[in-house]
Order: C-alpha cells, then structure tokens, then sequence
C-alpha cells in the first residue's frame, strides 16, 4: 500500500516534470503525456494529496511502464545516453526520489568487438553515464550501484550489427 | 583499495576432474594452417626403446612434433628414411643427403632401475657431415614429455641460432556452459603444445587477463565476485593468493613489471578507469592517470621503465605510452581506427596489439623504430595477443563457427596454427616467460 501511494507521487512529480519538457523540447510520447496531466501543473507548485482522478490514474499507469522498461541501448564505442531513453530514465530517477529506501543496480555491457579489457570499461562507463543522469535528476548516489560485465554476458550470441546493438545496453536492475 | 590473503581451495580439484578428459590429448593438437614455403629439411628416427612395456610418451614423436609446429622445418616421415639409426655407427650421411635431409635427430631410451628411463639423444649436421650435439639424461616416465621439450629446445636453438619455446606454459580461460545462462570458468596452465593442461582456479563468473610474473611463477588475473572485479594474484605452486579490489566499480586487467616490484592494473573505484601502479614491498598502490576518458590495459616495457596501455583519450581508443619517473605521456598509434591491447616484444624492438581496420580486428606488430604497422591476421574479432619469449610467434584468441580458439601465427605474418578445443570457449591465452 505504501509502496503504490509512494509510486503515486513520483507519478504526479513525473507528470509535472513531463509537463515541464514538453514545452521546452520533447515530443512523440511525452506529447501524449501532457495530454493527461489534469492534475499536474507546469508550475513547480506541487501538491500530492490530489483527489484520484482519471488523469491521474492514466498517469500512473503509463509510469509504471516507463518503469518496466529497464534496458537503455548505446551506440559503438559510445557511452552518452541517447535522447529517446531520457523519457524512461526520468522516470526511474522520479522513482528513486520518490523512494530514498529503493536501490538499483546498473549492470552496463558492451558488444564483443574489441578487447575484453576495453568492453569491461566501456560497460562501466556507461553504466556510470546511467547513474550520473539519475543523479543529475536528483537521485542519490547510495542509491545506485554498478557494475560491468564487459562483453562477457551478450542477450543476442550473434555477429551482425542487430545482435551487436542489443549488447550494447544498461540494464536496470531494482 | 584492500589486500585480502586467502588459501584457494581448489588446488587439488582438478586432478580428478579432468585427468580423464586430459587423455585424449589428440583433441588438443595444434594444426599448423599455413607454414614457410622455404623450410629446413629434418629427419627425426624413432627412438629405440629398449624396454618391454610400451611407453606413455614417445619422445621422438614430441620433438617432430614440437618442430612441425613452427612451420620452419618439413620433416622427413618415417617410412620414407632409408634406414632408421639408433646410434651414431648407423649414421650414414651419403644417405641422408640422397633424401636431401639437412639435419638429423637419432636417440635411444632405455629402461634403468626404479622404473626410470635413460634417454639419450645426437643432432647431426648432414651437410657438413658431423655430429652438433648430442646428451642423455635418467628421467621418470612422468617426465618423458618435459625432456622431450628440453631436447626440442636444445635441436631449434642449434638450427636456427633462437632458443626454444617448447618448454614455456600457455595460460588460458576456458568456458563451458553449466545450465541456460550459466558457465564455468577456468583458468588453465598447458605445456606451450596446448598439452598437459590444469586447472588453476576456477568460478562460475568471468575471469579474464591472466598475466605471467617475470619469474614466471605467479599469475595475476581478474574475476568477477558478486558484483565487483577482483585480481587476484595466485602462486602456482601452492595455489595461495592475494587479492586487490575496490569499494566500488571494478578493479582489473594486472601486469606485472618485469624487474617483479610492481603490478599495474586498472580499477574504476573513483568512476572512472584509471591506472595504477601496485607496489609490492610497500603494499601500496598509486594513482597514475587522472581524467575522464578510459585508460586500460596497462602492460610494462621490458626495462619497467614506462608502461603502454589503451587510452582513448584522443577520442578512439589508442595505445599511448607513460613514462613512470616522470609521467610523461606519447601517443603511439595513429594507423586504424581503434588499437587495442598492446605488449612490448621482450627486446622491446617492436609492440603487437589489436587493430580495427575496416570494422575488423587483427593482431598487429609495429615497429617502434619505423612506426610501421603491419597486420598478422587474417581471422577476425582476434584479441589477446601474447607474444612467446623468443620473440618468434603469438598466441592470440580468435573466433570460429561461433566458438573461441587459440590461434598462433609467427612474427612476420607468415605461419599459422590453430588448437581446437574440447572445453567449449578458449579464451585469453597468456604466454609464460622461460621457465628456466
């Protein structure tokens, strides 16, 4: 119960955050977003005892898919985030402010061109890219651990470029 | 960072685990692929054995064997030999040079008391009609294959003019799938031939870079324990090791320097990979790089002086080289997109590595005084090239139909070998220094 009030209010902060970007640069699926935040405003003013409304529940359903979507995909060699995942990792960030007891483990992997020595920083490296943008949305450090697997536990055991990109990723770990 | 001493446990585990496997050695045969078209004519006759049971070990088949390998010799088959010697009176060179044979390899073992073995063995020089070398030695049956490496040695060192690497070890990770999504890893010490390999630690978690200590009787390699990255620094012979890990990231990729005070490794405790230098008779470990970039695989010249590793810094990863007294950093590399992994030759006239060209990576050699890059390879995803103490070949990990295996290929490009392997994946291969 406490657990669903909480995921609630990082719902709402999260329309309001939505609301927010969505003026400024976003659009697509936070376009859609914004459409269901009659309880949010755009102002910072936040208030969580809102009545349950529709809107509201709409909100906290797409949330919790936000939230089920745990894999963010990088590019060769690459370990910045790529901008259609900040949406989802708004999302976890709210949660994780929302939940100061909650800890996640980011467990960053690479493609297995290279050395296993280069793909073991690599992963690192973007599994601390991760954490650095949950931080920066204001999740806390003791929250988040990491760790990497380098090339070492590859989703798709192929060699063309569609397995190497499904290698390539963070995975969430609650 | 933390220095935890343990006690390996597993010491003995292997004996009984894979002496059954390790008997089909044929398995573990290496097949020369592609080998010099100018190469020195051998005969080796089988040795007489003067003993009734026959013998685990046939030493002349070792020797033909060890120099087959190479590519550098074309061995006369036996059926083909117009007579087969065992002593020096039934040499005859005229013979010998009838079948255009340029050196000549005879011997004898003949039981001895307490079930040892008298081996004794001449090198002939058939051109110039004289015995080179020749000894013998009382052995244990379980030390036929070591005195048939010995020997082998002896017969290339005398040939060619470059001591012998049949002697050394190889280090690899093999890894075989336990149940859907799980592994076992080991890491393994074989003869060079890929023979006689044991199991020296083992885990259901990667395990990768195992790097010989100078004296060859150490071996540093990284493992991952739970959520953290270990090394771990083990002596062979008794299986005790130390470990060095942080509070958090990962902590690995060791090398050792060769003079043996220090042990380089990368740990990313403060976020990002950066080197450091282990200091083993303070126990302290140093900060070497500072920045946000990666800095990784980091390997010792052989004055351990100055360490090459992998940066990429410069945007793509490069090898680079810092000087350790006074920091100084040089770029290396410039040909390729991406070059990876690299490791001094042991008279540090030239460096092998990984090169990305074309979206492909091959083991490299540049010459440090040219600058020139040639590529080795001709496989692809190749990685971990360890160069033999010679000086002559490499042993690198490569992939096919899916599968790692070990792969060697001679300095100028132009001999190849492949082992297959009965342990699934082979991975990592780390040659060993001399052994004596």
């Amino acid at each position: 119960m406490a657990k669903s009030k909480l995921i609630q209010a990082a719902a709402i902060t999260f329309a309001v955050f939505l609301a927010g970007c969505a003026t400024t640069e976003d659009t697509g699926s936070s376009g859609e977003a914004t459409s269901t935040t009659g309880t949010g405003t755009t102002d910072e003013e936040l208030t969580l005892d809102t009545d349950t409304t529709e809107g509201e529940q709409s909100v906290t359903s797409e949330f919790q898919a936000l939230l089920d979507q745990t894999i963010v995909y990088f590019d060769f060699d690459k370990s910045e985030i790529r901008t259609e995942f900040r949406t989802v990792l708004n999302a976890h960030a709210m949660n994780l402010v929302a939940n100061p007891n909650m800890s996640i483990v980011l467990e960053g992997h690479a493609d297995e061109r290279g050395t296993r020595e280069y793909n073991l920083a690599l992963g690192e490296r973007r599994a601390q890219a991760v954490a650095d943008y949950l931080m920066l949305k204001g999740a806390a450090a003791s929250q988040i651990d990491t760790v990497s697997y380098g090339e070492e536990r590859p989703v798709a055991l192929g060699s063309t470029e569609a397995d190497y990109a499904e290698n390539r990723r963070v995975e969430i770990v609650y | 960072m933390r220095v935890q001493r343990r006690l390996a446990i597993l010491a003995v585990a292997w004996m009984s685990a894979l002496a059954a496997i390790l008997v089909q050695a044929e398995d573990l045969e290496i097949v020369v692929t592609r080998g010099y078209d100018a190469r020195t004519k051998v005969s080796v006759v089988p040795f007489f054995w003067g003993g009734s049971e026959a013998l685990p070990e046939q030493v002349d088949g070792i020797i033909r064997a060890n120099l087959g390998r190479t590519g550098r010799f074309d061995l006369l088959p036996a059926r083909e030999m117009l007579s087969q010697p065992t002593s020096q009176e039934g040499v005859f060179y005229r013979d010998w040079r009838l079948l255009e044979q340029e050196y000549l390899v005879i011997g004898r073992m003949e039981p001895v008391a307490g079930g040892r073995i008298r081996v004794s063995f001449s090198l002939f020089d058939i051109v110039q009609g004289r015995r080179m070398v020749g000894g013998s030695q009382t052995v244990a049956v379980s030390q036929l294959r070591d005195l048939g490496h010995s020997i082998s040695d002896l017969i290339h060192e005398r040939i060619t003019g470059i001591k012998g690497i049949f002697s050394t070890k190889i280090a690899f990770v093999t890894r075989q799938p336990t149940s859907v999504g799980n592994f076992e890893y080991r890491l393994q010490v074989a003869d060079a031939d890929g023979q006689r390999a044991r199991t020296v630690y083992q885990s259901d978690e990667p395990i990768i870079s195992p790097s010989w200590s100078g004296d060859g009787r150490r071996i540093a390699f990284a493992n991952k324990v739970g959520d953290r990255w270990k090394v771990f620094v083990q002596e062979l012979a008794s299986g005790q090791s130390d470990t060095l890990s942080g509070r958090r990231g990962y902590t690995s990729s060791p090398a050792f320097s060769p003079d043996g005070r220090y042990l380089a490794y990368v740990s990313s405790t403060e976020g990002n990979p950066e080197l450091y230098l282990y200091d083993f008779s303070s126990g302290r470990s140093t900060r070497l790089t500072r920045n946000s970039y990666i800095d990784t695989e980091p390997s010792f010249s052989p004055d351990s002086q100055s360490l090459i590793y992998t940066s990429e810094r410069g945007g793509r990863p490069q090898i680079y080289q810092m000087d350790l007294a006074t920091k100084r950093i040089e770029r290396l590399t410039f040909e390729g997109s991406q070059n990876l992994k690299a490791q001094f030759s042991s008279d540090g006239q030239y460096l092998v590595f990984i090169h990305q060209t074309e979206g492909r990576f091959h083991v490299a050699a540049m010459d440090l005084a040219s600058r020139n890059v040639r590529v080795l390879t001709e496989t692809n995803l190749d990685e971990s090239p360890s160069i033999a103490p010679n000086g002559t070949m490499l042993v690198y990990a490569t992939k096919r139909g899916g599968e790692g295996v070990l792969a060697w290929v001679s300095l100028d490009g132009q001999v190849t070998s492949q082992m297959p392997s009965i342990y699934g994946d082979v991975i990592e291969p780390a040659w060993s220094p001399y052994l004596n």
